[in-house]
């Protein structure tokens, strides 16, 4: 072998990378190809890093077989200008598009992947190579975002001029800014959908889908709505902060000044084993509000089962009994707090019904898991048999119910584990006539991240429902930032995308 | 928060029907598409009407389904609050819970 070509990482034949490679060499065989390929990367990687000039090569091998070098060689392509008269880099496919003579290797071949790519994963690799992996059982779809590398759609230039790829102003989940370039937030789109399908067992978002969240999530506009026409209702919970006037007043201004479709009335302890204590109270604030008010108003509180645990509570304490391996007491110290939770709830939904009020809300059922989901659904299903014409709204703690019992079914389903397709489905069955899914936001991802995430795991709601679905979207759900403050950037474009993706009925 | 949303997506509550297409999802579980057309259906407006705070403007004003006092816009002299969920259970069709308990409780006949 040549010592040229000995030195060369890789070569397309009219281009060469060459210069000293690490020690020791890379012999050209079989697991050298793999070698060459991932020093490739890292070769070219660390000299984009240090002359701040990105190029990207790609070196495609298929499994379990190892192609020859020359097919290696073949479809390696180094980002950058095309030489006059070139065509720019076609999208590159997995090999059995290829017309070499090898090409027919591939077909016996698994799945045609990224090599190399692999030794620039996590946070640090993404952002040198701005591409996303692929996971392994899926056919080898290359993104968008390596064909826009390899075709310098925007970015590429030689040192002798021209722009990187520029940054744009986004957030993370925890309203923090971060500046991301156009393929890093695609990419967070697509990562944040697979995990949102592998957890959920929900099919990814399409190519439109993921496009459309990039339009918004790319856009470097202060805020983002929904086209005129798709404007959905705006079910509020826990109207105000109870820093000015009266919780009446509150209401007033959720109605006339932030445009609330519907508001609700609340108590600062916002459970409804509180609710009871100060009854009377609250049942006197109801009827006054609803002369005044015109929006449809609804008395909202949470289950709060773990509210009927000791100390708080008469029941013995299922989250030390847990730990302890006391598996039976602890379950049936979580039936029978249901049972308790159930007929509070039911007794504040009575007085708050004769008081006027045009339904209640079960804010965060499912919190304390699937005892505190199931009292829920069992206080929904006797009001619902005692008030035909009220309005019932169950609004989840979060997109999978824990299993803190494990057994517990409503209507022979089971109620652990259940995502929102499922969560759906029993409170319909309950007699709830709106559900509130909420998907948590990871605070250490991006909004885009979030949202797209969001999207694949509520998506399969949608052709189900025949209630309205109306998704929780306040702080640390729905993509919105986990912040005091949330940013109505991030706020404005987690609002739009929802809507546009999920054609949800309100949020 | 609650603003960037109503911004972003709401209908916009009582200054357009927004408040009205809510009833019928509470009450009655329509989804959105289908509680819009029974309101712009009983309002006799388009669809496109229900969220333009022009068009709802006048609409609620000759229903008497209640309006948004603006500083010295005010409607001391039409339905608001109690009065206009009245005339908005009769516009749509539909009952509520108030205004059949202030009915009964003031003996007022249906």
């Amino acid at each position: 072998m040549q010592a040229r070509a000995q030195r060369e990482t890789a070569s397309t034949g009219a281009n060469a990378f060459s210069g000293t490679p690490p020690t020791p060499m890379p012999t050209l065989a079989c697991t050298g190809m793999r070698a060459t390929a991932m020093q490739s990367f890292m070769k070219v990687s660390a000299r984009a890093l240090f002359q701040v000039t990105v190029r990207l090569v790609l070196a495609f091998t298929a499994d379990p077989k190892t192609v020859a070098p020359a097919c290696c060689a073949t479809l390696s392509r180094p980002a950058g200008r095309p030489e006059p008269g070139e065509a720019r880099a076609p999208a590159l496919e997995p090999p059995v598009r290829t017309e070499h003579q090898l090409a027919r290797h591939a077909d016996h071949d698994a799945h045609a992947r990224v090599r190399g790519a692999q030794a620039l994963d996590g946070e640090q690799g993404r952002k040198e190579v701005g591409a996303a992996l692929t996971p392994r059982e899926r056919p080898a779809r290359i993104p968008s975002v390596l064909v826009s590398c390899l075709t310098n759609t925007s970015h590429r230039s030689p040192p002798s001029g021209g722009a990187m790829e520029r940054r744009i102003a986004t957030r993370l989940g925890d309203g923090s800014f971060i500046e991301m370039t156009r393929s890093e937030i695609e990419a967070d789109l697509v990562a944040g959908s697979e995990l949102g399908a592998r957890r959920s067992k929900a099919p990814l978002l399409g190519d439109h889908e993921i496009a459309h969240l990039l339009d918004i999530f790319a856009s470097e506009a202060k805020f983002s709505a929904v086209d005129m026409g798709d404007e959905v209702v705006l079910s509020f919970d826990g109207c105000g902060n109870a820093d000015a006037g009266t919780p009446v007043s509150d209401l007033i201004v959720y109605q006339n000044h932030h445009g609330a479709d519907s508001v609700e009335l609340w108590h600062h302890d916002y459970s409804y084993k509180a609710v009871k204590t100060v009854l009377s109270f609250e049942t006197q604030a109801m009827k006054d509000a609803q002369m005044m008010v015109v929006a449809p108003l609804n008395y909202g509180a949470m289950p709060d089962l773990g509210r009927y645990s000791m100390p708080d509570g008469p029941c013995p304490n299922w989250s030390e009994l847990l730990p302890l391996g006391r598996i039976a007491e602890a379950r049936a110290s979580q039936v029978e707090a249901g049972v308790y939770a159930t007929r509070d709830m039911v007794h504040v939904a009575e007085a708050m019904l004769e008081a006027g009020a045009d339904g209640l809300d079960f804010d965060t059922s499912g919190a304390a898991g699937d005892g505190d989901l199931l009292a829920t659904l069992n206080a929904v299903r006797q009001i619902r048999a005692a008030w035909p014409d009220a309005g019932i709204e169950v609004g989840m703690a979060g997109e999978c119910v824990l299993g803190m019992h494990g057994e517990l079914e409503f209507e022979g389903r089971r109620l652990a584990g259940m995502w929102p397709r499922d969560q759906l489905a029993v409170a319909t069955a309950a007699g709830a006539t709106i559900f509130g899914p909420a998907v948590n936001v990871n605070t250490t991802k991006s909004v885009a991240w979030n949202v797209a995430r969001a999207c694949t795991i509520v998506k399969p709601c949608m052709a189900a429902a025949t209630i309205p679905v109306h998704m929780n979207v306040g702080m640390g759900v729905g993509g919105v930032p986990m912040s005091a403050y949330p940013p109505a950037d991030a706020t404005a474009r987690a609002s739009r995308a929802l809507v546009d993706i999920l054609k949800l009925d309100g949020l | 928060m609650a603003s960037a949303h109503a911004l972003a997506s709401g209908m916009g509550g009582m200054r357009t029907a927004g408040d009205l297409v809510a009833r019928l999802q509470i009450t009655r579980g329509m989804r959105l598409t289908q509680a819009k057309e029974y309101v712009a259906g009983k309002l006799g407006c388009s669809l496109r009407d229900l969220a333009d705070p022009v068009a709802m403007h006048e609409i609620r004003g000759e229903l008497g389904l209640g309006r948004i006092p603006v500083q010295d816009l005010t409607y001391a002299n039409e339905p608001g609050g109690l009065e206009a969920k009245f005339h908005i259970a009769d516009v749509l069709g539909v009952p509520i819970n108030s205004v059949e308990r202030f009915r009964r409780r003031a003996g007022i006949d249906g």
